[in-house]
């Protein structure tokens, strides 16, 4: 659906499309206001091609500033989601913009970087069409041929963002301060850039009332260096977040510790064990952060996880 | 009065303002697919109903297709009727094939 949309030139800047997809504001990326809507939903456009909506806020998210090296738009998103949470966007709608995003948004970039709105609490995410966008869009089968293409352009003129808009809130970010993230919760709010500390686990006596806040005080312990290839890469078997992370992450014995969230399922509790037993061999502490529903795990050289027993490391 | 592309197209595309605060929006394009588009045409034939705008909304196979194989991702034609065309295009619904 979404890449067939604006391949086919059926995705138009300046229009509205819904789709029972969550996903649908992938379209956005070339300027079109788009619903992910449920089934429902999809009865009523079929029927009226409208549908009821509540009035949705506008945040502008500026990026600005150039990006580190290993460092993408699909980044910049962890980095959105980290600071305004997964349900931060709930009642918005997404406008990308800043001179990071205004260059590198058009195409795959924005279908990404829009597509992820909803992983952000956001309905609706979109980019303001420029001449890329008219460029990728012009004679796609369904887009406007001839005059109708140059009025279709004319009348978005009219659309194209001037100064002084009034937004109900301005995010921005600067790009320097955006490196590539480690997610290691239960939601992709969940992470840490590798420029960052990293978390270490440090016990402390649960006071019984708060678990979750009981169990591991964060405490800052080293900074990582530049990241550089590892053997890990290579490893099929590993989960793609973990991967990520140790594509990222130096080799070896550089990492204090691994810090995981709720191990539910028994495969990645598996690829979590392959994971540490390919850090150069070493014995590394895993630690669990008592997320309810996980494992209740320790600090150690081995990793415990409750209903399956120790698990050696 | 200077304002952002949402707030136009929004603006552009508003029938009108209903009674409960909500907004009835026209919607320009409507992108269906296999998963959540039976159940609503199943909806309107209950209703009686046809789609309305059926040059508006376009059909493709979208969740059932395997990253690996796109080229026939299924053997059989989905859900074929009795004269071999699939529901929607019954509708007149334009159906892209992958």
């Amino acid at each position: 659906m979404h890449i067939v949309g604006p391949e086919q030139g059926i995705t138009q800047p300046g229009t509205t499309i819904a789709c029972g997809d969550s996903h649908t504001s992938t379209h956005g990326a070339f300027g079109a206001i788009a619903f992910g809507i449920g089934t429902s939903q999809v009865r009523d456009v079929l029927a009226t091609q409208t549908m009821a909506l509540g009035q949705l806020k506008v945040r502008r998210i500026e990026v600005n500033g150039k990006l580190r090296a290993a460092s993408t738009p699909r980044t910049s998103f962890s980095t959105i989601i980290r600071q305004l949470g997964v349900n931060g966007g709930t009642g918005f709608a997404y406008e990308y913009a800043g001179s990071t995003f205004d260059a590198l948004l058009h195409g795959r970039s924005g279908m990404t970087v829009c597509n992820m709105s909803i992983e952000g609490g956001a309905r609706v995410g979109y980019v303001n069409p420029d001449e890329t966008t008219f460029a990728y869009l012009k004679g796609r089968p369904y887009s406007p041929t001839g005059t109708a293409w140059d009025t279709a352009v004319a009348k978005l003129e009219v659309f194209r963002l001037r100064c002084g808009a009034h937004y109900d809130d301005v995010v921005k970010i600067d790009a320097a301060s955006i490196a590539p993230t480690v997610t290691w919760g239960i939601n992709p709010g969940q992470g840490i850039s590798i420029i960052e500390n990293i978390r270490a686990g440090r016990r402390r006596r649960s006071s019984g009332c708060d678990r979750q806040a009981g169990i591991i005080e964060p405490s800052p312990t080293m900074k990582l260096p530049a990241a550089k290839p590892t053997r890990a890469r290579r490893s099929r078997r590993l989960p793609r977040l973990l991967m990520f992370s140790m594509m990222e992450m130096p080799w070896p014995g550089l990492i204090p510790q691994v810090t995981v969230g709720a191990i539910e399922a028994a495969s990645i509790l598996d690829d979590v064990v392959v994971v540490c037993a390919r850090i150069g061999g070493e014995r590394l502490p895993v630690c669990d952060r008592g997320v309810p529903g996980g494992a209740g795990g320790r600090v150690g050289p081995a990793l415990q996880v409750g209903e399956r027993g120790l698990v050696r490391v | 009065m200077p304002n952002h592309l949402f707030e136009k197209v929004w603006t552009a595309h508003t029938v009108k303002k209903l009674a409960n605060g909500q907004t009835q929006l026209l919607i320009g394009t409507h992108l269906i697919h296999e998963v959540t588009s039976p159940q609503a045409f199943g909806m309107l034939r209950d209703l009686g109903l046809k789609v309305l705008m059926p040059h508006r909304t376009f059909a493709t196979v979208d969740h059932i297709v395997p990253t690996n194989e796109l080229v026939e991702p299924y053997k059989e034609r989905p859900r074929a009727s009795h004269d071999g065309r699939a529901p929607q295009e019954h509708e007149g619904v334009r159906h892209h094939l992958l």
